[in-house]
């Protein structure tokens, strides 16, 4: 989720349609409003200066010639001025640029029969509106234009109100939108590593809302899967040991050494088998609560038992590291690395460390022949055999295989390498979930 | 002295449905100096303890009818005759819900019949060794800002953190806190920790106790918690208080 490029993230998509749909509904209002309304579009000074011309106009046909400029003289302000013009060439063209419409809308404005003659501009913010009275008479009207510098009121506001608005829709609908269908993507990325979360809220829209409970059957039905599986082998499990108990007790009733300690022996691999069996199918759905352990002293009671079975371990790192954990299943995820590494290697050195700020690695190292490095990935499939010489070992080939399942459920790793000059080392490495917490004794 | 004569030959009560595994270990107690009661269900265990002074119980989790867990919690209200559960589970949170029941130890299918035995009297034994120190048997208890819990098996060090031990070493380290402040031979603390596992019969008191100080003393070499004594045996000096 981090990760996507911003643009293609909804949020980025949902602001970027939200501002170029209101953009273009504004664009098109204002286009729509312009040609069915030229009127609007005329600041109320210029609907005064047009009053103001039509009044002068009148009053300069009722005027005999003399009294004109008297008139005009009276009606002189600021914005607004008249004068006499006389006829003379270049005068009448017009010099403004002002389109036919408003050219057309002006002459409506004013009184029937009046000539509009030119409609000119000086270039600096003026206008001259050239009329001829009935007489003959030119009278040039000059008026300031308005300042089209600034945009006009209800422009700014609408503008204004178009950005507030698409933020505010852009807060909501990534709120309303974007954040449930994250959740619910975290949600199905967790799913399988931690399955014991609780089942995701329907919320958001219809779609997410039918995705999410989509997600939630599907869950359903996951989880019921894993539970009947358990159920199932933990009921064979138990059928299978109470005969496996009858045969051990059997056995213990013969005479013969020899043939007993083999058929112990058996019983024996029966049992580990059963018991990795097991152990792989309740790490699909183990029950442990994460807690803060001491890492040392479950890497050394491991190895202590190793030793006490009579395989010799060498515990090389920190004597206190606490890190937050599933201390009961790393301890079989280390138990059956140990467990393979001392089956092949006379020597089997075990290492804890930190490794970087962030990672805690635990390192088995055995000097056995190893594993090639076309069978170091498949060996960590469950039930995957190697060549008949490891076979003898015994087991469902479930070790590794519980073991990667722990590294993952602890967000890790598991790698198989090489020891020089021969052997495997296989490196677990684990984030540390609460850093603060974690830190070498000495 | 009864204790004694439970000790030399114990009254056993095997609950266990399956009639030949139940018949293989009456015959394999019997034939180790155990005097045998064999029942198949919760009602005829019922009338089995009427009738005779039982020492021990070996109780199996899944029967027909009560299972035994339920057994279990139902004796310890009335009785504290010591019980060695059997399950097929072999599972830790099973071993941890029968311990949280009253069983005394836990043994999981298929055993060694010498397993059970050893572990027969070694309970026997705890059960006549030293009386126990303060505070119920199942109560946690605090060391030096450490916590011991028996009933979940957990010792938690100062900054809260679990302390892995094995189960000797867990059941010597109880000993310890149950009985501090007083010198403990070996063989005392054999006794008071023994049972729990076959470990314990192959490893001596010392190896345990030099693998907890390296768990629980700051300077493994120079212990402030575990104690030797010069004339043979260790004391375990924290205070202890129940929690």
């Amino acid at each position: 989720m981090l990760l996507v490029d911003s643009s293609k993230r909804i949020a980025t998509q949902i602001v970027v349609l939200l501002a170029l749909s209101s953009f273009v509904a504004l664009a098109g209002i204002a286009a729509i409003y312009f040609v069915m309304a030229p009127e609007f579009e005329l600041p109320p000074k210029i609907t005064r200066q047009v009053a103001s011309i039509i009044v002068v106009l009148r009053g300069l046909e009722a005027l005999p010639p003399a009294n004109r400029a008297q008139l005009l003289a009276a009606y002189k302000d600021d914005e607004f001025a008249a004068s006499m013009l006389d006829r003379q060439p270049g005068t009448l063209s017009d010099t403004v640029s002002v389109s036919e419409r408003i050219r057309s809308w002006f002459v409506r404005q004013l009184p029937p029969g009046t000539r509009v003659l030119a409609i000119q501009s000086d270039g600096d913010g003026q206008f001259r509106v050239v009329t001829e009275l009935s007489d003959g008479q030119l009278i040039a009207f000059h008026m300031a234009r308005d300042d089209t510098g600034h945009l006009p009121l209800p422009v700014a506001l609408m503008i204004a109100f178009m950005i507030v608005s698409t933020a505010l829709l852009s807060i909501w609908a990534v709120r309303r939108l974007v954040s449930p269908l994250a959740k619910f993507a975290t949600a199905v990325d967790r799913f399988g590593t931690h399955d014991h979360d609780a089942a995701l809220e329907e919320e958001g829209p219809a779609e997410i809302r039918q995705a999410t409970g989509a997600f939630n059957r599907m869950r359903e039905r996951i989880l019921r899967l894993i539970e009947d599986r358990t159920r199932m082998l933990m009921a064979i499990s138990h059928d299978l040991r109470t005969p496996l108990t009858r045969l051990r007790l059997r056995v213990e009733e013969l005479a013969e050494e020899a043939p007993k300690r083999r058929m112990l022996e058996d019983i024996e691999l029966m049992d580990a088998s059963i018991a990795s069996a097991i152990s792989y199918v309740r790490e699909g759905g183990t029950a442990e609560a994460v807690e803060a352990a001491d890492l040392p002293s479950l890497v050394e009671t491991i190895c202590d038992q190793f030793e006490d079975a009579g395989h010799p371990i060498v515990y090389q790192g920190p004597r206190r590291l606490t890190i937050r954990c599933l201390p009961l299943a790393l301890g079989r995820a280390l138990t059956n690395l140990i467990d393979n590494a001392v089956k092949f290697g006379a020597s089997v050195t075990v290492r804890l460390e930190t490794a970087g700020a962030h990672d805690v690695s635990i390192e088995v190292e055995d000097d056995g022949p190893g594993i090639p490095d076309a069978e170091k990935l498949l060996v960590l499939e469950p039930f995957y055999r190697t060549d008949a010489a490891r076979r003898s070992v015994g087991g469902f080939g479930l070790g590794l295989a519980i073991a990667l399942t722990v590294a993952r459920h602890h967000h890790g790793t598991l790698t198989l390498l090489d020891r020089a000059p021969h052997g495997l080392l296989a490196r677990l490495t684990i984030p540390v979930m609460a850093p603060p917490d974690a830190r070498p004794d000495r | 002295m009864y204790k004694e004569a439970a000790m030399r030959s114990p009254h056993i009560l095997v609950v266990e449905d399956d009639r030949e595994i139940r018949a293989m270990v009456s015959r394999f107690l019997t034939k180790n100096g155990c005097r045998v009661t064999e029942t198949g269900d919760a009602a005829s265990m019922g009338r089995a303890l009427e009738t005779a002074r039982i020492d021990l119980i070996v109780l199996d989790i899944m029967l027909p009818g009560e299972d035994g867990l339920s057994i279990c919690r139902r004796l310890r209200a009335t009785s504290s005759t010591p019980i060695i559960m059997l399950t097929a589970a072999g599972d830790p949170v099973a071993r941890v819900v029968g311990l949280e029941m009253g069983a005394d130890d836990y043994v999981a299918k298929p055993f060694d019949p010498h397993e059970l035995l050893a572990r027969i009297r070694a309970v026997l034994r705890r059960a006549t060794a030293l009386p126990d120190g303060p505070g119920a048997p199942t109560q946690a208890m605090r060391f030096a800002d450490w916590r011991i819990d028996p009933i979940a098996r957990d010792l938690r060090n100062p900054e809260g953190a679990r302390v892995i031990l094995t189960s000797a070493e867990f059941d010597l380290l109880l000993a310890f806190c149950r009985h501090a402040q007083r010198t403990l031979t070996r063989d005392q603390l054999l006794d008071l920790s023994q049972g729990r596992g076959t470990e314990t019969m192959n490893r001596s008191v010392d190896i345990l106790v030099s693998r907890i100080r390296r768990k629980i003393e700051r300077d493994p070499r120079d212990p402030a918690f575990i104690k030797t004594v010069r004339s043979g045996g260790y004391v375990f000096t924290p205070q202890v208080a129940t929690d």
